[in-house]
């Protein structure tokens, strides 16, 4: 029972103002080439269905509120990835007009995922990171 | 009647297979290795162990009420009961599900229940039609009587009707010409979409029913020749997913001509067929 407890994880990816670098790499991973569905992981699009939020590019004013309902529509156990450089500490994107916060000011991040633009190799590794705790977040339920 | 029950018993556990199953074939024709066969399974426990939440009461009495509809059609059906009873509580099932995705305030879910009002309204005629050419073939709606002391296959009576079964399954099974009512990526999961944990995955349990009745009809074609009803059941599983992972999805009115336009002049042709001979 414990084995089958976190093989199915479904992902929400929400691009908060990125320049579509990080998406065109996350969504390389659901392709032949690296294919992360062999480890039952799942776009589904809907934050009802999400176990794991994935958060590209740096928050901005708009994207803001956006961020904080997702995660709220979200049923719990979940856990949250922020993608790239931008999100985890706005690199090219610092000391823009529209850029408002951090990811962790707004919600709890569990995984930092580096990189400009991320590479599909370390965002199936945090993933990976992002899915023991989450299996840790499940059995302490 | 004891072959009955038990069948009743393992339609949920072939229907998980069937699920896995097309996860795997799905992949497997895209060139990917694929999740294994026991992912709806781990999807099944991964729904039940998260937190209980829902939007209002009604929504989950719809639910509820759609799997009790769907397994009643299995039960009916491995009972050998009277098709048209069948086709009426299927329907029903399919109702209730429309009335839960119109009880949330959802656009999304509203704009679903409205397409998987039009599926319905695409698929049920066409299904009424093919029971019927059953019915003025065999003399008789009852599945024991469809069923027992025959010397030669439905099929052979019923060709057209047979084809325009599978275009009825095709559109049934939700895969890519035809997943309008829950399209991905413009109504996020149509009727679905306001469900969460386990109040979805009640819908899962529920196509766990509803795939394995489909292709059981088909067997139903082939009666006195078992293994042969099977063995065209599972060439046709595997004939929808070929169609699923070559085409895109089309529009409601698309869904519509396809039905109508291909569909019912197959069964007419059939009726007339047997009217004359």
């Amino acid at each position: 029972m414990n084995k089958a407890l976190a093989r199915s994880p479904w992902f929400l990816h929400y691009d908060a103002g990125g320049c579509n670098g990080c998406d065109i790499e996350l969504l390389a991973c659901l392709t032949p080439r690296y294919d992360v569905e062999r480890f039952g992981i799942v776009n589904k699009g809907n934050p009802k269905l999400a176990d794991i939020l994935l958060v590209v590019g740096p928050i901005t004013r708009k994207s803001k509120p956006v961020i904080e309902n997702l995660y709220g529509q979200m049923p719990d156990p979940k856990v949250v990835v922020a993608v790239g450089s931008c999100c985890v500490e706005r690199g090219i994107f610092d000391g823009c007009y529209g850029v408002e916060c951090l990811l962790d000011e707004i919600i709890p991040v569990d995984v930092y995922i580096p990189g400009c633009a991320a590479r599909p190799g370390t965002i199936i590794e945090g993933i990976k990171k992002a899915i023991d705790l989450w299996r840790a977040k499940i059995e302490g339920h | 009647m004891i072959l009955n029950i038990v069948l009743i018993l393992i339609t949920p556990l072939i229907g998980l297979l069937l699920m896995g199953l097309d996860r795997k074939i799905s992949a497997r024709m895209q060139n990917r290795k694929g999740p294994p066969l026991a992912q709806p399974l781990y999807d099944l426990i991964k729904l039940f162990s998260k937190k209980e939440e829902y939007v209002n009461t009604s929504t989950i009495v719809f639910a509820l009420t759609h799997l009790i509809f769907m397994v009643a059609t299995v039960v009916l059906f491995f009972l050998l009961q009277d098709l048209i009873v069948i086709f009426f509580t299927l329907t029903l099932s399919i109702v209730f599900l429309i009335l839960g995705g119109f009880s949330t305030r959802s656009p999304y879910s509203y704009l679903g229940s409205h397409r998987e009002l039009m599926q319905l309204l695409a698929i049920e005629t066409l299904f009424l039609m093919i029971i019927v050419t059953i019915g003025v073939s065999e003399g008789s709606f009852s599945l024991e009587d469809i069923i027992a002391g025959r010397s030669y296959p439905l099929f052979f009576t019923l060709p057209l009707s047979f084809a325009a079964l599978f275009l009825v399954v095709i559109v049934k099974m939700g895969k890519p010409p035809f997943d309008i009512p829950s399209a991905h990526s413009e109504v996020v999961q149509g009727p679905y979409t306001e469900y969460s944990g386990r109040w979805y995955a009640v819908f899962q349990i529920s196509k766990m029913f509803e795939v394995p009745f489909f292709f059981a009809i088909f067997v139903v074609f082939f009666m006195p020749f078992l293994l042969v009803g099977l063995i065209v059941a599972a060439f046709l599983f595997f004939l929808s997913l070929l169609v699923g992972n070559t085409t895109s999805r089309t529009t409601y009115k698309g869904m519509l001509k396809f039905t109508y336009l291909y569909g019912i002049p197959l069964v007419l042709v059939n009726l007339a067929g047997l009217m004359l001979l």
